[in-house]
């Protein structure tokens, strides 16, 4: 088996293999070829050291584009913010905090109770009640 | 060479546990290393094979670059892989003791592999990985750090 490298232009970053498995099976089943997915290996080792890692990985430098998930478990609040320093620590854009490119999004599993559908902005997400929130957090920057 | 003799044996040691000790004999004009290897006489250290040679070529070049810098090209040339991480170690130990720095290429992964476990008591500033990267049709380098390395090489992330 190969290493792992990034060999598109567009890439999703997710937590782990079933993260993996879902995604790949969303962009197959959407009929999109032009986006790889890369576990990152678990939330809870996510730190900028590994972020930089995978950055570093070859291919990346000709990424236009990647979306950060993690799931937000029960604290949307603390999920973003975790990503959100991560970013920051591996100089990369960070939506949410004035960065040019990039956009945030909360978007719940499916059956996921939430008291709103969809957030934007960590202002919003801030909003939601702890506790309640299932959902992905997904962080996308456009580096083009 | 002066008293080292004794270092340079254990060193080889690493790829074949044999051998007792070196010695020069003179042939000719010629002096040629010797290894004693518990045959009742003494062979010439090319008979030991490619890996013998590869590693006493490194640590002869570490022990002639005091307090200096040693090149070393795809240092795993002709070493078996089972060898490569007390290699390392080893390498990393004969580089304090000579005072030198060590400058290692290699294309393979199972040799940084073999540097994440044989090295795993090293931290910055004492090692760095840097991959060669293409980029509009100059070189830039990648650096990593051991624990970068280490992260990438354990979640089978390519680094080459």
């Amino acid at each position: 088996m190969k290493p792992i490298e990034v060999r598109r232009e567009k890439v999703i970053f997710v937590e782990g293999q079933d993260e993996c498995g879902f995604f790949e099976a969303l962009l197959n089943s959407m009929a999109i070829a032009d986006v790889q997915v890369i576990d990152y290996g678990g939330k809870s080792s996510l730190d900028a050291e590994r972020f930089r890692t995978l950055l570093n990985t070859p291919g990346f430098a000709a990424v236009r584009a990647y979306v950060l998930t993690r799931d937000a478990d029960h604290d949307e609040r603390a999920a973003l913010s975790s990503l959100q320093y991560v970013l920051q620590q591996s100089d990369q854009p960070v939506p949410g905090t004035g960065a040019k490119r990039g956009a945030l999004g909360c978007h719940p599993r499916p059956g996921a109770r939430r008291s709103s559908p969809r957030c934007t902005s960590p202002s919003r997400a801030s909003a939601s009640p702890r506790g309640r929130a299932t959902g992905t957090w997904v962080i996308r920057r456009s580096t083009t | 060479m002066a008293g080292e003799t004794e270092y340079l044996t254990d060193f080889l040691k690493i790829i074949d546990s044999r051998i007792v000790s070196l010695s020069s004999i003179s042939m000719g004009d010629l002096s040629l290393l010797h290894a004693d290897i518990g045959l009742g006489r003494k062979i010439p250290v090319n008979f030991l094979g490619d890996g013998t040679m590869r590693l006493l070529e490194i640590i002869l070049a570490m022990a002639h670059a005091r307090h200096g810098v040693v090149l070393i090209d795809e240092i795993d040339s002709g070493l078996h892989h089972s060898v490569l991480p007390a290699m390392w170690t080893r390498v990393a130990a004969a580089a304090d003791h000579f005072d030198c720095q060590i400058i290692a290429t290699t294309h393979s992964y199972g040799v940084l592999q073999a540097a994440k476990e044989g090295l795993s008591g090293l931290t910055e500033p004492d090692f760095a990985y840097f991959r060669l990267d293409e980029d509009n049709g100059g070189i830039v380098p990648v650096r990593y750090s051991f624990a970068m390395l280490a992260t990438a090489l354990e979640n089978w992330w390519e680094v080459r």
